[in-house]
């Protein structure tokens, strides 16, 4: 497990502060997501944890600010290098995407047009953002492939996505966010579609790459085993929700909230066994636009403890030995954190 | 490869096929050239020798015989009206009309393909109810009263354009569009919903993840995709061409295949009306061909044999 880097003097790549994503029909019910906060320092990889539904992967496209039809920013602020992209228009986004801010999406397969061969696809994302000579993309495209661990890059450009294996696919779209030399990398879920033998290798390269060249990365799985691999600190993130951030080894080894206790109790691990089984968390997400009174949690919480979740809302404790760690729940003595890893 | 060759020996035999029965339907259909050629007061003896000069008085099969030889020897017989080679006749008429077709296909095209992508990108704009009106607009309204209305807008009132000949590209314009407004609505149809369909998938938003430029991605990436479908339309737009050209060339008074199909039809004018069928299935199937070919440049996974 990589120790994290509390290297407080760095100045924050990405700051995002109070962001709130809301239903655009709907501007009477609770936002998608609520409230989120959190600094991605240079050479840190952030990841950000939550069952389908959380608005894990919503909060990862809007920091492009690319959200689908239908949801918007309704308020707070994403400062990338100095810019604020919930103030940009549309001509500073297109500039700010694949170049300052890049992004690895889940499924390779869809993602890559299956028409571009891999030499276009990284000349296109060189294309946007410079003016550079037919030899000069494609020095820089060879040289980013072998950046990824792709194999014999010069023969393998004038292959096409359907080609290739989902591991080299996905080492594709890693290099097109790479190409541009990006200070921040959102990667949505970029395992999540490959074998598990291969998610290793694609793990590795995006933790190298953040170490190597300094980024900000922005990392997005349900998976707390990947996450685990990969990340310095993590946002877990429940209903549009943070509950509980921190190191990751904090998190991972004393988790704090009741949600985290369960998410990591219901991982799939090699010493579960019939006698010792997996620990769904019952209960499924409150629908979009319904959530509770106070904590959202509450309905599947196993420590509810009557009268305490609602109506009001949570507040933070922060650890005493690690600031850093900080958790949203009403029972702040919220100590006798057995964790069941 | 293989696909190529049993596509060329499909060709050929629907090119001989329709050779054959376009033969002896002709000298089946009711009207003696002959009579036609000379005039109520022409003697027997008068008929008896234009039927000797047009071959119609020896039998069907032996006329069959010489053609065929003809055939062989690259002629396709005289002309009975003209009373010339009629490959000298057709190849210069078919140049008119292939460039008249292939005009109109470039304009509903381009056309397709704007107004095409702008309707799916914004399905309840202005542009995309413009281009339903003028879609059902071309599928309903005939396509030589469609003429017609240009000559009475373009030539009477305003004198813009001239209303028929050949004689400069400026002739080559509203016969041009009166077709094109014939195949214009099924490519605009297809091409909208492919597009449509395309504009979900995930590499466009990566695309845009990736900030290339708009016009890109839609004229570019996505285009490339969608336009499969719409080849497809173009195969069958080939046929309409054909047909509607000679309709508009009558409309417009312009020397093409199908002017000069009217003038053998009316003279039962036998080798004309079997060269022109000749050329024109030839060009029929040859565009069709080179559609299929097309295919597999446009996509890869047929090229390249693809699994996904």
């Amino acid at each position: 497990m990589i120790t994290a880097r509390m290297d407080s003097q760095a100045e924050a790549l990405l700051s995002i502060r109070g962001l709130t994503i809301a239903l655009d029909d709907r501007p009477g019910t609770s936002p998608v997501v609520q409230n989120l906060t959190f600094d991605v320092r240079e050479g840190e990889c952030v990841g950000i944890v939550g069952e389908s539904g959380s608005g894990k992967s919503l909060s990862s496209l809007a920091l492009l600010n690319m959200l689908p039809k239908g949801v918007h920013i309704s308020s707070g602020s994403i400062i990338a290098a100095g810019k604020d992209l919930t103030k940009a228009n549309e001509r500073e986004l297109r500039d700010v995407r694949g170049s300052l801010v890049s992004m690895v999406f889940q499924d390779p397969g869809a993602a890559l047009n299956p028409s571009r061969t891999v030499g276009k696809l990284l000349a296109d994302v060189l294309h946007a953002h410079s003016d550079l000579s037919r030899e000069s993309i494609r020095e820089r495209s060879i040289a980013v492939l072998n950046d990824v661990g792709f194999p014999d890059p010069e023969s393998r450009l004038k292959s096409f996505p359907f080609q290739l294996s989902g591991g080299l696919r996905q080492r594709v779209a890693i290099a097109m966010a790479l190409i541009n030399r990006p200070r921040i990398l959102v990667a949505d879920e970029p395992t999540t579609s490959l074998d598990v033998s291969v998610q290793k290798g694609i793990l590795q390269l995006i933790r190298r790459r953040t170490t190597e060249d300094r980024i900000g990365c922005v990392f997005v799985s349900h998976d707390l085993g990947v996450i685990a691999e990969v990340a310095d600190r993590v946002v877990i993130m429940y209903s549009g929700q943070v509950v509980e951030e921190g190191p990751v080894a904090n998190v991972l080894t004393n988790p704090r909230h009741p949600y985290t206790r369960g998410l990591i109790a219901s991982a799939p691990n090699m010493t579960s066994t019939l006698a010792n089984p997996l620990r769904p968390i019952p209960g499924s997400l409150p629908s979009v636009g319904r959530t509770p009174n106070g904590c959202a949690f509450q309905d599947r919480c196993p420590d509810k403890s009557k009268g305490q979740c609602a109506p009001q809302d949570p507040s933070w404790t922060t650890d005493s030995k690690n600031p850093s760690h900080r958790w949203l729940c009403h029972d702040s003595s919220n100590s006798r954190a057995k964790a069941s890893l | 490869m293989r696909f190529f060759l049993s596509r060329v020996a499909q060709a050929l035999v629907i090119v001989s096929g329709i050779t054959v029965s376009v033969f002896f339907m002709l000298r089946f259909t009711a009207g003696d050239p002959a009579r036609i050629r000379g005039n109520l007061f022409s003697t027997n003896e008068v008929l008896d020798e234009y039927r000797r000069q047009f071959g119609t008085d020896r039998t069907v099969f032996q006329q069959f015989a010489t053609f065929l030889n003809g055939v062989i020897h690259g002629s396709l017989g005289n002309s009975f009206r003209y009373q010339e080679p009629v490959t000298g006749l057709v190849l210069p008429a078919l140049r008119h009309t292939m460039l008249l077709g292939m005009t109109a296909l470039l304009i509903s095209l381009s056309l397709a393909i704007l107004l095409g992508t702008i309707s799916a990108r914004n399905p309840r704009g202005l542009v995309a109810r413009a281009s339903g009106v003028l879609a059902i607009f071309g599928q309903s309204a005939p396509l030589f009263w469609i003429g017609l209305l240009l000559i009475s807008l373009f030539s009477v009132n305003l004198g813009w354009l001239p209303s028929g000949g050949f004689t400069s590209w400026k002739n080559l314009i509203l016969p041009a569009v009166t077709l094109a407004m014939n195949i214009l609505p099924s490519e605009m149809r297809v091409l909208s919903a492919s597009v449509k369909a395309e504009l979900d998938e995930d590499y466009v938003r990566t695309a845009h993840a990736f900030g290339l430029a708009r016009w890109r991605v839609y004229f570019v990436h996505v285009l490339r995709n969608a336009c499969l479908p719409l080849l497809t339309v173009v195969g069958n737009d080939m046929g309409m061409l054909l047909g509607g050209a000679i309709v508009a060339e009558v409309v417009f008074n312009f020397p093409g295949i199908g002017t000069l199909a009217l003038v053998g039809l009316n003279a039962r004018d036998y080798p004309l009306l079997q060269g022109v069928t000749i050329v024109a299935a030839c060009t029929f199937v040859l565009v069709n061909l080179l559609v299929d070919l097309l295919y597999t440049v446009i996509n890869p996974r047929v090229r390249l044999g693809g699994a996904t």
